[in-house]
């Protein structure tokens, strides 16, 4: 396999290596890393595509992987990751303002969320695969996959409806 | 669509048993139909996720660490180059006996004349050491210069010139 056939295979997920890391690492220099890595092992692992049915799948239990152990080695560390993203959606005025913040809510619950429940959610409501497909990637029965999922959408939800009515009910 | 279907979907979709049609349904209706208000915080939610989505890897995709390589085979040449040259010393040797005799009187008699070259050069270089004679002399007579240098000193003094 060339440059050429390998970068064909691997540009259409690229971007869900590099979110999925994103989810997990937090920082987005340390997921630029992380994709970085993954897709240089994934070179060097080009001759077992073939043997893999989808490459896809392969690749994002790679980064599943990469990210845990890096997440490891940081508490191992005890380091924090701190991360600095404060993106521009940029849209328009206060609408846009206000649609930002309650994002950023989204953002703030789907970040506290445990590891695994994270991952799933990212999995299933951003980049949309099939509960097969998860099962697949974090090698777990597709049941127990259902039961973290509806967990973290259960919580987010909560919090995000407290959020909502904060100064309109009491609490 | 039905408020009452999105509320039925809603909440298969908690129990995490909405298949992804159903899900791309409720993202559309959150996303561009008027909310109903007890479910305007779902909004921000599916509002979110398709944001994330339009997240991507900014940096160049680069797949050959092609520069370590060179100096790889840099490395693989010298070490071919010392053991080739390692291999022609050992064996020039046995070479030398396997030459005929007379071959190895000529190879002799070469090096005798290089012996003799080199001896006479040595010799040529002896007179040399003369030059070298004066230039110490020369260094002696520096030195004494410095005494008429203090010579003077002491005499501008005594004269009070300055």
């Amino acid at each position: 396999m060339n440059e050429i056939e390998y970068l064909k295979i691997i540009t259409p997920f690229k971007d869900k290596i590099f979110r999925i890391a994103r989810r997990l690492l937090v920082s987005v220099e340390e997921a630029e890393d992380a994709t970085q890595e993954v897709l240089l092992k994934l070179w060097n692992h080009r001759q077992k595509f073939k043997d893999y049915k989808s490459p896809e799948a392969f690749a994002m239990t790679m980064t599943k992987n990469w990210c845990f152990d890096r997440l490891k080695s940081k508490q191992a560390q005890n380091l924090k990751i701190v991360h600095n993203n404060y993106e521009d959606h940029s849209q328009s005025l206060q609408k846009s303002i206000e649609i930002n913040d309650s994002l950023r809510w989204v953002e703030k619950y789907m970040e506290a969320l445990p590891a695994k429940q994270k991952l799933i959610l990212q999995l299933r409501d951003i980049e949309n695969y099939e509960f097969n497909e998860i099962a697949k990637i974090l090698d777990m029965s597709e049941a127990t996959i259902r039961v973290s999922l509806s967990r973290a959408r259960k919580t987010i939800r909560e919090k995000l409806t407290q959020t909502h009515n904060y100064g309109i009910k009491k609490h | 669509m039905e408020l009452k279907n999105i509320e039925r979907l809603l909440e298969k979709y908690e129990q995490g048993d909405t298949t992804l049609q159903e899900e791309a349904q409720l993202k559309h209706y959150f996303l561009k139909e008027t909310v109903a208000p007890h479910l305007e915080a779902f909004r921000s939610l599916f509002a979110y996720f398709s944001s994330e989505k339009q997240l991507s890897y900014q940096r160049p995709l680069v797949v050959t660490r092609s520069k370590p390589n060179k100096y790889r085979w840099l490395a693989v040449a010298a070490v071919v180059t010392i053991m080739f040259s390692t291999f022609m010393t050992l064996t020039s040797r046995d070479e030398f006996i396997k030459l005929s005799n007379e071959e190895q009187f000529t190879y002799n008699e070469t090096l005798k004349a290089f012996d003799l070259i080199s001896n006479q050069m040595n010799k040529g270089a002896a007179p040399l050491s003369a030059l070298n004679m004066i230039s110490t002399s020369f260094e002696q007579g520096k030195q004494n210069v410095v005494f008429l240098e203090e010579f003077n000193n002491s005499t501008n003094k005594i004269f009070n010139i300055k």
